[in-house]
């Protein structure tokens, strides 16, 4: 085979992925360009007749949406400090401490990522009513910070093994202590680590579904994948608005992917190389 | 004497020091995953139902009973399995396929990378609902490019009936976790010295002999250790499902995480609920097992 045709076999190949993955959001963006009339009709058409962005300005003013984004980008936001901080202290004292239980203690963290959300909800949903944490902001944090938690603790780990140990000898002989080194001179160096980390625990946290269903009753209080989800049982025929609603939920995560989604993917593989 | 005190002492202090920083997150994860865990484990042998009352007393192995009896329970079982293996092994086989394309590409390797990401970072709610209205029975894309513009099929599939809501929602869960797979064998691929491929190939192996003799020994890890967390993510899985399909018709699509989810949240008996979970704990600890196994086995050598 000479290498023009398999230059062709590559492009084809390539253009074929990327419809697979891409293809379906594109299809929402052209059916959130429709209006109603148009949607009635069978067949479905390929491109809007008259492309118009009614279907957001439905979404944005008329329904509650801005006040469910602005709730979820609160609880995202929060969630994710609290885990870079949270998972950034454990990996550092996994990482350069001995101390006792310490390999079981981090295959428990492992093994904890892969609980059952479903079976985890229902005594949670008991606690949090007697705690008062039902229905709460408060309570997703700190359930968002968590369910990220366990992988982040572990890519953070992986990081910080691989800071050289002579560094922070170096710090410790300037008279720094072990809180004082790990702000100083291990964290700065781990910035693409707790990039990724941050990343990941905004995602788990802008896309949760479940515990916020479970967790949350009052509409002042919804989070984005619950407004969304309303949108599909009640108004199941406004394709148009659901495709620019889950248009605009897309935006903020694709913005951060945009940014930073080469360090999650670096924080992901880090481990599959060794091996 | 003196010495070896002064020692243990360091030690002493390192340890709590350690602790300190691990205490935030154990405290974490013990409140809001493990306790829950365990609570459920104890839920699970009451007759503890939210519609009578918030008390519960002890019933000994009445959910189990019930469960175990239920017609449906069979079903249940055998959807999740089939959804978990033909998910995983269909996701495994194209993520290697892509994710040796992916590293013969020279130009743009990085944004192709990020974009083939996509599926994996869209949430869940909208992953349903894009599919959900692709495969819509009347107005899904895919129904009337087959019949009404291009004329293959003579009538309009119904993807969510009883038949092939089980598929549909496979193919949904394929979509959304090949992303993954593909992106941690395709580092895994990029792990593997160009030695071994030359050698190899002045040995006289052919394309396939050097994947099944060279790439797939030194894959083997990365292998194992993505499919299983694409396994359990699986088995484990519940939005998408509740927007595809909420399990229906019927229990024809409903896997373990649903039936849980519906038991509590529908019909309001969390014991029985409860007792589900415990099924559905021991069925994804054994994965977690042979993950722990495969995790530690390498960790071993350079810890």
């Amino acid at each position: 085979m000479n290498k023009k045709v398999i230059f062709v076999l590559k492009g084809i190949g390539l253009v074929l992925i990327l419809f697979v993955a891409l293809f379906p959001l594109f299809w929402m963006f052209i059916t959130s360009g429709k209006t109603m009339t148009e949607l009635l009709k069978i067949p479905v058409t390929l491109w809007p007749e008259d492309f118009t962005f009614q279907s957001y300005y439905e979404v944005w003013v008329q329904k509650p949406f801005p006040q469910y984004i602005a709730n979820s980008l609160k609880i995202a936001v929060v969630a994710t400090v609290l885990g870079m901080i949270v998972s950034s202290m454990a990996a550092y004292g996994f990482a350069k401490f001995r101390f006792p239980f310490k390999r079981g203690i981090l295959m428990f963290v492992l093994v904890a990522q892969m609980f059952p959300s479903t079976s985890i909800i229902i005594p949670l949903f008991s606690t949090y009513r007697s705690y008062g944490l039902y229905d709460t902001h408060v309570g997703l944090m700190l359930l968002y910070t968590t369910i990220s938690l366990a992988f982040s603790v572990w890519m953070m780990y992986g990081y910080f093994r691989g800071v050289p140990k002579e560094l922070e000898e170096a710090a410790r002989i300037d008279g720094c202590g072990a809180l004082k080194s790990f702000i100083h001179v291990i964290l700065p160096i781990s910035k693409p680590g707790i990039a990724a980390v941050g990343v990941y625990a905004f995602m788990c946290a802008w896309n949760e579904y479940l515990y916020s269903l479970i967790l949350l009753t009052s509409e002042q209080n919804y989070t984005i994948s619950i407004g969304l989800s309303r949108f599909i049982t009640e108004f199941g025929t406004y394709w148009n608005q659901m495709g620019a609603a889950s248009i605009i939920v897309t935006i903020p995560t694709l913005v951060i992917f945009i940014l930073l989604g080469k360090n999650l993917i670096e924080g992901l593989t880090a481990g599959a190389v060794k091996g | 004497m003196r010495k070896k005190r002064k020692v243990s002492k360091l030690v002493f202090w390192e340890a709590v020091r350690g602790y300190l920083f691990i205490t935030p997150a154990l405290v974490l994860l013990l409140g809001l995953l493990f306790i829950p865990m365990i609570q459920g484990f104890t839920y699970s042998v009451t007759d503890f139902n939210i519609l009578k009352s918030w008390e519960y007393n002890f019933n000994g192995i009445e959910n189990f009973k019930k469960i175990f009896s239920n017609e449906n329970f069979g079903v249940i079982l055998k959807n999740e399995i089939i959804f978990a293996v033909v998910v995983t092994s269909v996701t495994v086989v194209i993520s290697m396929l892509i994710a040796i394309f992916l590293n013969s590409i020279t130009r743009c390797k990085n944004i192709v990378r990020a974009l083939v990401f996509m599926p994996w970072v869209l949430p869940e709610v909208v992953v349903g609902a894009l599919w959900r209205w692709i495969f819509d029975g009347e107005k899904g894309l895919v129904n009337s490019v087959l019949v009404e513009y291009l004329h293959i099929l003579p009538d309009h599939i119904q993807f969510f009936s009883e038949a092939t809501a089980l598929a549909t929602v496979c193919f949904v869960y394929i979509w959304r976790t090949y992303p993954y797979v593909t992106i941690m064998l395709s580092a895994g691929l990029q792990g593997i010295d160009r030695g071994l491929y030359e050698a190899a190939a002045i040995d006289g192996c052919n394309g396939i002999k050097i994947f099944w003799y060279v790439t797939m020994p030194n894959l083997k890890y990365v292998l194992s250790i993505c499919s299983l967390m694409a396994m359990i993510w699986t088995m484990n899985g519940f939005g998408i499902i509740n927007i595809l399909t909420a399990g229906g018709p019927g229990v024809s699509s409903t896997t373990l995480p649903m039936v849980i989810y519906k038991t509590a949240f529908q019909k309001f008996r969390f014991g029985e609920a409860s007792a589900y979970s415990v099924i559905q704990f021991f069925i994804i600890m054994a994965f977690a097992l042979i993950y722990l196994k495969i995790t530690k086995a390498t960790s071993e050598e350079d810890a």
